[in-house]
C-alpha cells in the first residue's frame, strides 16, 4: 500500500477510540472477532461495546475499570467498551490470589469490575458475556459517548515490584496509539486482511497491542476456544482459524522456531511477532513468506519501543533493533552520560510511549522516570529500563543483559546473559538459563539450568572454556525436562533458584 | 550382514526420552507421559521432532495432547500417518 494511503487512514487520530470508530463507520460488515464456532462483525462489536460503554458512563463507573477475565471474545468486547466509556482498562487474572487483586483495586480506587464469570471474593462484579448487555432503557441509546484525550489513561497493568508489592503502570492513549500507528505505517505488522491470533494473557501488555492493533485497522482477531492455548495447540489453532499473524513468546520461538516457523508459513502465517525475553535461536529469518518481528520494550514504554525484523543474516542472539517513530533512545553510564558509540550502557527511553508512571507511587515513579537532560524541550522525561544494551554499527541495538543480573564472582563482573548465550550455543543444548546461587553463604556459584540432550559436566565446561573466562563457567549443571516459564512467557528464575542442588556434587573450583 | 531397522516404537521411545530428558528407568509403552514430566512446551517439541524424524505430517485430528499421551499412542499415530501416505501415493501412481 502506498505511504500516502497508509497515513491517510491514521491522520488526525488522537486516541485508540478514534481509530476504532473509523472502522465501525467504514467496515461494518467485516469480521472483527472470530472463534471456531462464530464470528462478530464490526457492526456487532460497535453495538455491543457501545451499549456496555453507555451503561458504564450512566453508572458513573469511574476512570479505571477492572476486567477480571481470561482470553475470550467477551473480554475483548469489554476492553473496547471500557475505552469507549472514556475509562482505562485494568485487566486482572482470575488465577491470581484474591488478596493481590483486591489490593490492586484498592490502590487505584477502582469502583467497577467487569467479569466473565462470577467472582466469589467480588460479589459486586458486573458480569459480561459476548452477547451484550441488556439495557432495558432506551434513553441511553442516544447518549453520546465521551472522547478520551491523548493523555488519558488507556490501560493500567501490574508489574512485579522489587520491594515485594506489585507496581501498577498507567499507560495513556498516546503511547499505545503511537505504537499502533507505527505498526501499520512503518512496520507492516498489520494489514486489513490479516487474522491475528490472540495468544497472550489478558494481563500482559502485548494483548493491548495484538488485539487493538487489528481492530484499529479493520482486521480480525481470532480467539481459540482453549482458554489456555498451550504451546502444542498453536499449530492447530492457526490452521483452524485461518490465522495470518500471531505472537509467539521468545522463550518458545528460540528453542522451537526452526521447526515451528516453516509449519506456520505453510499454514498461511505471514508474520510472527515475538519478544518478552531475549530471542536466541537459529534460522529465524530464513523463511521467504513469513517474517519474524522481534519487539523489545518494558510495560513502562507502551508494550514495545524498539523492533527488529529477522532476515537471513540474523544471528542467534537476535538484536532488539531500532526505536519506532517518536521514541528516543539513550545509552548511558551510571552518571547519565552518553557512553561512546558501540559501548555497553543502560538504555533509557524517551518521547512518545512513556507511561504516566506507577499509579499511587510518586516516589517509585520519580526514581524510574527521570528528567530527560537531552530533550530539546525542557521538562521531558526519560525512563530507565534497567537493561544494558549496545548499539551496533548497523544502527540496531543488541540486548546485553539486565543491570541486576550483572553479578560478581570473586570480584569478577559477569553478565548472566552472556553465560546463558554460550550455554545455548553448546551442541545438544536446546535451552539454558544461569543463576548465581549462594546456597552456602560465601560460596556463590553460577548454576546452569539446561534442557536438551544431557551431556557430561566436563564436556560442557570444556566447550564453554573456549569462549568464557574461567570465573564465568558454571560450577553446577542441572538438566530439566523444560524451562519453567512464568505467565508472561519469561524464564521463571525464582523457580530455578528453588531447584535442589543436593544431588549435584560440586566440581573442583575452576582454575 | 543383516541390518535391523529400528521399529517405529523404538524410534518414538528414543525421541520421547530425549525430549523429556529421561535418565534411568524408562516409561512403559502405555504409560501416561505427563507422569514423566511432559508439558505443553515439551509436547510441542515432541510433535515437531516426531514429524521431522519420520518425515510425516500428522493429520489435524492427531495434533492434540491425547495423541501424545503415551509411546503407544504416538506410535499408532505415526503408523496411521505412514499408511495414509502410502495409500495416497499408491492412488496417485495409478492415475
Amino acid at each position: 500500500m502506498q505511504d500516502s494511503r497508509r497515513s491517510a487512514r491514521t491522520a488526525g487520530a488522537q486516541t485508540l477510540v478514534d481509530l476504532l470508530e473509523r472502522q465501525f463507520r467504514d467496515r461494518p460488515a467485516a469480521t472483527a472477532i472470530r472463534t471456531a464456532a462464530r464470528s462478530w462483525t464490526y457492526r456487532d462489536l460497535d453495538r455491543l461495546s457501545a451499549s456496555l460503554a453507555r451503561r458504564l458512563v450512566a453508572d458513573d463507573a469511574g476512570s479505571i475499570i477492572g476486567l477480571l477475565a481470561r482470553r475470550c471474545p467477551a473480554a475483548l468486547i469489554g476492553i473496547v467498551a471500557i475505552l469507549r466509556s472514556g475509562a482505562a482498562c485494568l485487566p486482572m487474572s482470575p488465577d491470581d490470589p484474591p488478596l493481590r487483586n483486591s489490593g490492586v483495586l484498592d490502590e487505584v480506587g477502582c469502583k467497577r469490575v467487569l467479569a466473565t464469570a462470577p467472582v466469589e471474593w467480588l460479589p459486586d462484579a458486573q458480569l459480561i458475556d459476548e452477547t451484550g448487555v441488556e439495557l432495558g432503557d432506551d434513553s441511553l441509546t442516544s447518549m453520546k459517548l465521551p472522547s478520551p484525550r491523548p493523555l488519558d489513561l488507556a490501560y493500567a497493568l501490574t508489574t512485579s515490584g522489587s520491594t515485594g508489592r506489585p507496581k501498577i503502570v498507567g499507560v495513556p492513549h498516546e503511547g499505545l496509539l503511537n505504537l499502533i500507528v507505527a505498526s501499520f505505517e512503518d512496520m507492516d505488522l498489520i494489514r486489513t486482511d490479516d487474522v491475528m491470533l490472540w495468544t497472550t494473557a489478558l494481563t500482559v501488555d502485548s494483548t493491548m497491542h495484538d488485539c487493538l492493533m487489528p481492530l484499529c485497522f479493520g482486521a480480525c482477531v481470532a480467539v481459540d476456544d482453549d482458554g489456555d492455548l498451550p504451546a502444542n495447540r498453536i499449530l492447530h489453532a492457526v490452521r483452524a482459524l485461518g490465522v495470518t499473524a500471531l505472537e509467539v513468546p521468545a522463550a518458545v520461538l528460540g528453542p522451537y522456531g526452526q521447526a515451528l516457523l516453516p509449519r506456520l508459513a505453510a499454514a498461511g502465517v505471514r508474520l510472527v511477532i515475538t519478544g518478552g525475553s531475549q530471542l536466541d535461536g537459529p534460522d529465524l529469518g530464513s523463511n521467504d513468506t513469513l517474517v519474524v518481528h522481534n519487539g523489545y520494550g518494558p510495560t513502562e514504554a507502551s508494550v514495545a519501543a524498539t523492533w527488529y525484523p529477522c532476515d537471513s543474516s540474523t544471528p542467534r542472539w537476535v538484536p532488539i533493533g531500532r526505536p519506532i517513530r517518536n521514541v528516543r533512545t539513550y545509552v548511558l553510564d551510571e552518571e547519565l552520560n552518553a557512553v561512546p558509540a558501540g559501548d555497553t550502557g543502560q538504555l533509557y527511553l524517551a518521547g512518545a510511549g512513556l507511561a504516566r508512571g506507577y499509579l499511587g507511587r510518586p516516589g517509585r515513579t520519580a526514581a524510574a522516570f527521570l528528567p530527560d537532560p537531552f530533550a530539546e524541550t525542557p521538562g521531558e522525561r526519560m525512563y530507565a529500563t534497567g537493561d544494558n544494551v549496545r548499539l551496533q554499527p548497523d544502527g540496531n541495538f543488541v540486548y546485553v543483559g539486565r543491570i541486576d543480573h550483572q553479578v560478581k564472582i570473586s570480584g569478577y563482573r559477569v553478565e548472566i546473559g552472556e553465560v546463558e548465550h554460550n550455554l545455548r550455543a553448546c551442541p545438544g543444548v536446546v535451552d539454558a538459563a544461569a543463576l548465581l546461587r549462594e546456597d552456602t553463604p560465601g560460596a556463590a556459584a553460577i548454576v546452569a539450568y539446561l534442557v536438551g540432550e544431557r551431556l557430561p559436566d566436563e564436556v560442557l565446561a570444556s566447550q564453554l572454556g573456549n569462549w568464557l573466562p574461567a570465573p564465568m563457567i558454571p560450577r553446577f549443571y542441572v538438566w530439566l525436562e523444560e524451562m519453567p516459564l512464568n505467565r508472561s512467557g519469561k524464564i521463571d528464575r525464582r523457580a530455578l533458584a528453588k531447584v535442589p542442588l543436593a544431588d549435584y556434587a560440586g566440581q573442583p573450583d575452576p582454575v | 550382514m543383516t541390518v535391523v531397522q529400528p521399529s517405529v516404537a523404538d524410534t518414538v521411545r528414543r525421541l520421547v526420552i530425549t525430549q523429556l530428558d529421561i535418565t534411568g528407568p524408562e516409561p512403559r509403552p502405555d504409560e501416561d507421559l505427563r507422569r514423566w514430566g511432559m508439558t505443553s512446551l515439551t509436547c510441542l517439541g515432541l510433535m515437531l521432532s516426531i514429524e521431522d524424524t519420520f518425515e510425516i505430517e500428522l493429520p489435524e485430528d492427531a495434533l492434540r495432547q491425547a495423541t501424545f499421551r503415551s509411546i503407544d499412542s504416538i506410535s499408532a499415530a505415526v503408523e496411521s500417518s505412514r499408511e495414509q501416505a502410502t495409500r495416497i501415493a499408491g492412488e496417485q501412481r495409478k492415475r
